[in-house]
């Protein structure tokens, strides 16, 4: 039953998946050819020494900012506004199991398919960076962009809430809260490794967003206007 | 005679969007094997009983039971007995013809995959068709091949001819009548065009705001309800009799709607003084009944 569900999920979501993947690729690519580039220009310790001394400092990897929030927000909409369409999820629910089981699965998937993608861009990302950069500038860089991927995580559970609630002025509400805690994932880098003190609370956050979308389907099966 | 279970019953159903009264204490059941329409005009509650009997929406008070079950809270087991077409033969039109089976096919034990594919097969489409690019008719065999071949014992159809042409709806309606009746299956409908409704109900069950008109087997009631239609010299009569259910004019051009004789309608306009010409029942059909029962405004 639920590998039949996943496989629903995964013919909505796919090609957001894919295009978040390659674009994320693609920039995180760009963002370390640009470094390369002005390594040449610039040489290789005068750019090493921008990077780490310049006020403001030279926060090469910006491009990265919002990648993940904006792959999530692809994958989330791919996922849930086909099913809010002609209020299409009512098929769902009238499969044989649990309401709650099944769109607890359906945020699962989503979640899972958030992680994948934020693991491969990651990944890519520190190889990328140690490949170019000294241990000095990676640790705090990391420790910084970790904020912005799990922001993807609060971006994917906020728009299952957004989406799934039945009443307009409510959905407003909701996607509100959802950009006011977003913006707690990106205060401004003054330092390679700003804002790493927030990371526990951040994630906290991120966890605790994930079972939102179950309270407004709850409201809609209730029939909530 | 042997009386048959209730497949659907509602207790005492009252709801409210808000403050608006949709309807108070309303009562039916459907036995076993039979095939019920709801009728009403539009506003009158349709949408809202198929929704509080899918457990898509909580009544004020007062409940339904599908097998027993309350549908607020229905089990695994009784929702796969369930088969369920959403108005406008909703799917989910991402997927092509191959994924939706596929995907189906994994909830329901008893899948019977030879019974869609029949179905399908008969429509001039690839498996690798997308149910968006389909159109309307297409769809709604899609929808009823899903439903063929999950083999639920109840099935809820939600306005099933909203945008069917005359041919795909006379399609649909025979293979239904035909498989429910061969196969003994209860059956909850709602349609706006009641002329197909004919074709296919055992009972109706016609609502308007706030109450109950008719609960009965379709044949009763084509039966029992007559209308008449005549000419006064005068067009400014209101019957107010209590046998009259309901009266249209246009000018001098009367139609009575009733439960009553013809005897009886001319003994009323004895009573009235008013003498008529042209006096004559008509043969109605359901729709014409529907609509003489509820009135055209």
């Amino acid at each position: 039953m639920i590998r039949h569900l996943f496989y629903k999920e995964w013919i909505k979501t796919r090609w957001a998946f894919f295009a978040s993947l390659a674009v994320g690729a693609a920039v995180i690519f760009y963002i370390f050819t640009m470094a390369e580039n002005r390594m040449t220009m610039l040489g290789a310790k005068s750019y090493m020494l921008s990077v780490l001394y310049d006020v403001p400092p030279r926060i090469y990897y910006s491009w990265l900012k919002y990648l993940p929030l904006l792959g999530a927000v692809c994958i989330g909409m791919a996922q849930y506004v086909p099913e809010t369409k002609n209020r299409r999820i009512r098929l769902t629910m009238h499969l044989p199991a649990d309401n709650r089981r099944l769109i607890s699965w359906m945020a699962l998937f989503g979640i899972m398919l958030v992680t994948v993608m934020n693991m491969l861009l990651f990944a890519f990302f520190e190889y990328e960076n140690r490949l170019h950069f000294p241990a000095e500038i990676t640790a705090p860089v990391t420790a910084t962009v970790i904020n912005w991927f799990l922001a993807a995580y609060t971006a994917y559970n906020y728009i299952g809430m957004t989406a799934m609630e039945p009443n307009g002025y409510r959905r407003l509400i909701y996607a509100l809260t959802g950009l006011i805690l977003l913006s707690l994932f990106y205060n401004d880098v003054d330092f390679h490794g700003a804002n790493r003190g927030a990371t526990w609370f951040l994630a906290l956050i991120a966890l605790l967003s994930c079972p939102l979308v179950l309270f407004s389907t709850y409201r809609l099966n209730k029939g909530e206007r | 005679m042997e009386q048959s279970m209730n497949v659907i019953e509602c207790r005492n159903l009252t709801h409210y969007y808000g403050k608006k009264l949709v309807y108070q204490n309303l009562n039916f059941a459907l036995p076993e094997g039979r095939i019920m329409g709801l009728l009403g005009k539009n506003g009158a509650g349709k949408s809202t009983t198929i929704n509080i009997l899918n457990g898509f929406l909580e009544p004020r008070s007062g409940q339904c039971l599908i097998y027993g079950e309350d549908t607020q809270r229905l089990s695994p087991a009784v929702k796969s007995r369930i088969g369920y077409l959403i108005e406008g033969h909703v799917q989910y039109s991402f997927m092509n013809v191959h994924q939706i089976e596929k995907f189906y096919s994994g909830f329901y034990k008893n899948w019977k995959a030879e019974a869609y594919w029949e179905l399908i097969n008969k429509l001039k489409i690839l498996p690798r068709q997308k149910i968006s690019t389909m159109s309307c008719g297409q769809r709604a065999q899609v929808a009823l091949g899903l439903i063929l071949a999950q083999d639920p014992d109840l099935l809820i159809l939600d306005d099933f001819s909203l945008g069917l042409d005359p041919g795909y709806r006379r399609l649909f309606i025979d293979y239904m009548r035909e498989y429910c009746k061969a196969k003994g299956k209860t059956v909850f409908l709602t349609s706006h065009i009641i002329q197909d409704m004919e074709r296919l109900i055992d009972d109706v069950f016609i609502m308007d705001y706030n109450r109950v008109l008719v609960q009965s087997p379709v044949k009763d009631f084509i039966d029992r309800f007559k209308g008449f239609t005549f000419d006064l010299d005068r067009d400014d009569v209101e019957f107010t009799d209590s046998m009259v259910v309901n009266t249209e004019r246009i000018n001098n051009h009367y139609e009575v709607y009733t439960y009553d004789g013809e005897s009886d309608v001319k003994s009323m306009l004895d009573r009235m003084g008013l003498s008529s010409t042209g006096f004559r029942q008509m043969d109605l059909t359901l729709e014409d009944a529907f609509i003489g029962l509820t009135g055209k405004y």
